[in-house]
């Protein structure tokens, strides 16, 4: 017995016993934001027993479709079950047309394929490339709404608007071509729309990098020396719009009020210590949430039926300082291990009717 | 004939075409440059502008969003265009931002552009200043006015190898020739070289003026030169004639006593010098008063011409000379002949006159010589000579005439 024990063993990496996925990792692999996804989805892949293998673009988007040849590329027994991958730049449709060819089937997360003119080369998932099972996406304008809501409650909050001023802000976005970005922007224009107070003086594009913020800011605090709100696309930005305000002798938090998203772990210190004074995030999940989709998949729980096939799913969560303190408590140091992911599965709840990946119930309670 | 120096029309016309090429020249290049200058500067301030038009959006766009990294490569982008030498940008924040040669930034073609807000065209972003690159402009000017000079200098210099070549050669050819030494310019006819392909001009028809002058002048220069050698020959012949008939008697073709008088000193001279011998025979007719007389003058002239050619006839042809003394008197002169010898002689000539009558009209005239025959002494005078001959001849009348009597007979007194 204990000898065809240890057989087992020695057959179990070679067998296809344990579900393979690949994730093309568009980031940059010592990025905060990037390396959290992966060390969530390694929590998720070690909780649902599938083999992850994680390669990083290092934001250079075009290598994607290197990297899915290389893939497709590979003896049969040495493909993966699943490739995860995004759209990021528009290479995810010659990714998605190799990898049909090669048998392998993908989910695109992050980003699907909304463009026009892409989508009339790719079609729908399923149809022109059956082994396209479709798109996780975060709904990235929740991101900018919930930022931009809370950033101007803080702003009247602190009595800028008792004389019947309205609070002048300035927003710091990614970029004009990612979908997120201008989502987030979006959702941030809508806030401002509703609130009827807030002036949005103008939107620049800092592209999500922490100096091209610092450089540009000085720009618009000349520009608009009334500045009282600055929205930011990321965390970074934020920061890097801080250290600006901060050599005009201004104290973030104070005399500016910014927001950001991402849950780094400077971004969750920076609104406890109210130098941001929101922030939102969780989405740095999807890549661990679509693992559990592919999970069900390979066990014959199609997201189709009841998802549909681009998913756009509410991720983002806005943080209170307090939901911060407790984030770092959880998962500081991307331990994300204590998240039971099997209890996202369909195939192990048979009861659940729809996926829940809102990052509330993450804090809400351990594990 | 003075010299005066002379001036070539070709090379006068050179050198009037060269400074006026040379004037030209330089009014086309001035002329040129300063168009050229204008030209360039208003597609310069056209190209600046074009160049700012279709740049200004995307800067105004890059200074509204905030990006200096962008905006510095916009002016870079901008500032290698070939005609711009500097760029200055100025932000509405107050940032500057400048690229290329900061020396141009006051230059007087620079030109200012408003960067509009692109949202807000009424609001002012900052401003683009372009500066020309003069640098740029100077060798579109220098290129075009090298380009002119060089094409009409090219042009000149080929007017004047035309005019050298076509005129001022042939020209030179001519004046060469025309002033060349008149036995040059006789002894040859002008030839003046010109193209190969050349066709008859004016030139031309001058060197052909000058071949058929030289060719009448030296035919008539012939026809005179043969004219003066006929002439020449004619006048030869007279002096001849009469240098003839100076020293011959006209009547029987004697030497006369003129030429006798002058050559007998020669001939006493030679025979002193040279120890020769020299005699001298003196003739008489005999009787010769009847046969005039008788037959009258006429025969008497006969008589004289028929007794003379027996004595030129039986004398020694080139050396012995017969001399008509006078009447009918005759003296032979005989050179290298000793007194026996001339005996000899004058015996030979009595004998034949004495055989040889004269015949006049079917009747013969019997004529007989006396003949007296002198030695020559030596430093004689040839008066004394003559004395002497004379003295013999008169013994040979008064010994009964038709006879030789010499000198060696001194009994004979005088």
């Amino acid at each position: 017995m204990p000898l065809v024990l240890a057989a087992w063993a020695l057959l179990l990496p070679a067998c296809a016993w344990s579900l393979s996925v690949a994730f093309i990792n568009p980031g940059k692999s010592d990025e905060a934001y990037w390396v959290t996804v992966t060390q969530a989805m390694r929590a998720a892949a070690s909780k649902l027993d599938i083999v992850l293998e994680v390669t990083y673009l290092e934001r250079d988007h075009a290598k994607a479709v290197d990297v899915a040849r290389d893939i497709a590329a590979r003896p049969i027994q040495r493909r993966p079950d699943y490739v995860l991958l995004g759209n990021e730049s528009g290479f995810g449709a010659a990714c998605v047309r190799i990898l049909d060819g090669a048998g392998v089937p993908v989910l695109m997360v992050f980003s699907g394929i909304s463009d026009l003119s892409q989508r009339k080369l790719s079609g729908a998932p399923r149809e022109k490339y059956k082994l396209w099972l479709g798109s996780l996406e975060p709904r990235a304008d929740d991101a900018g709404y919930v930022t931009a809501k809370a950033l101007i409650e803080k702003g009247r909050a602190a009595g800028w608007t008792a004389k019947g001023e309205s609070l002048r802000m300035v927003a710091l976005s990614g970029d004009k071509l990612t979908p997120s970005s201008l989502l987030r922007a979006q959702g941030m224009r809508r806030a401002v729309a509703e609130a009827g107070d807030v002036v949005l003086e103008q939107e620049i594009f800092s592209g999500f990098d922490r100096a091209r913020a610092a450089e540009q800011m000085p720009w618009l605090l000349q520009r608009y020396p009334k500045t009282r709100l600055v929205w930011a696309g990321n965390d970074l930005m934020a920061f890097g719009a801080m250290d600006a305000v901060r050599s005009r002798n201004l104290i973030p938090g104070q005399d500016v009020l910014f927001s950001g998203i991402n849950t780094s772990p400077h971004a969750l210190d920076a609104l406890r210590s109210g130098e941001l004074s929101a922030l939102a995030g969780g989405h740095f999940m999807l890549g661990a949430w679509a693992l559990v989709l592919v999970y069900d998949h390979h066990h014959g729980r199609d997201f189709a039926q009841t998802e549909g096939l681009e998913m756009v799913q509410p991720m983002f969560s806005l943080f209170s300082p307090q939901q911060a303190a407790r984030f770092s408590q959880l998962y500081g140091d991307g331990r994300f291990d204590a998240i039971d992911f099997k209890r996202f599965s369909k195939f192990h709840n048979p009861q659940l009717k729809r996926y829940n990946f809102e990052f509330q119930q993450l804090l809400g309670r351990k594990g | 004939m003075q010299e005066q120096a002379v001036q070539s029309v070709a090379n006068k016309l050179i050198k009037r075409i060269s400074v006026y090429c040379v004037a030209s020249v330089l009014a086309i290049g001035v002329v040129e440059g300063w168009y050229s200058w204008r030209h360039h500067s208003k597609e310069f301030d056209q190209g600046l502008k074009l160049i700012a038009e279709s740049q200004l959006p995307l800067l105004a766009i890059s200074v509204w969003e905030a990006e200096p990294l962008v905006i510095q490569r916009q002016l870079v982008q901008i500032s290698q265009q070939p005609a711009i030498g500097y760029v200055r940008l100025r932000a509405d924040i107050g940032a500057v931002f400048e690229v290329g040669d900061t020396a141009l930034h006051d230059h007087p073609n620079a030109r200012i552009f408003n960067l509009a807000q692109p949202y807000d065209r009424e609001i002012s972003l900052g401003t683009l200043e372009l500066a020309p690159d003069p640098s740029v402009l100077y060798y579109e000017v220098g290129r075009s006015v090298v380009v002119a000079m060089l094409g009409y200098g090219i042009l000149c210099l080929l007017i004047i190898v035309l005019l050298k070549r076509e005129v001022e050669r042939p020209l030179r050819q001519i004046l060469e020739y025309v002033g060349a030494s008149p036995d040059r310019r006789n002894s040859q006819s002008l030839v003046v070289a010109r193209g190969q392909d050349h066709r008859k001009d004016e030139i031309d028809i001058v060197v052909e003026g000058f071949q058929s002058m030289h060719k009448e002048i030296d035919k008539q220069m012939r026809e005179l030169d043969a004219e003066v050698a006929n002439r020449t020959n004619a006048l030869q012949s007279a002096m001849e004639s009469i240098q003839q008939l100076s020293i011959m008697d006209p009547l029987t073709g004697c030497y006369n006593r003129r030429l006798f008088n002058e050559r007998i000193m020669q001939e006493a001279e030679r025979a002193d010098r040279y120890q020769r011998a020299l005699t001298l025979v003196f003739a008489d007719i005999d009787f010769f008063k009847r046969v005039n007389d008788t037959h009258g003058h006429l025969v008497g002239d006969q008589a004289l011409c028929h007794v003379s050619t027996i004595m030129r006839r039986e004398t020694r042809e080139s050396v012995d000379w017969v001399v008509r003394y006078g009447g009918e008197e005759f003296l032979l002169v005989l050179p290298e002949t000793d007194q026996e010898q001339a005996i000899g002689t004058a015996e030979r000539v009595r004998a034949a006159i004495a055989a040889e009558p004269l015949l006049v009209r079917g009747q013969t005239i019997a004529l007989s010589c006396s003949f007296g025959v002198a030695q020559y002494q030596p430093d004689e005078s040839h008066v004394a000579w003559l004395e002497r001959v004379d003295k013999c001849l008169y013994a040979a009348k008064q010994t009964g005439r038709n006879r030789v009597c010499a000198w060696e007979n001194r009994d004979i007194q005088i």
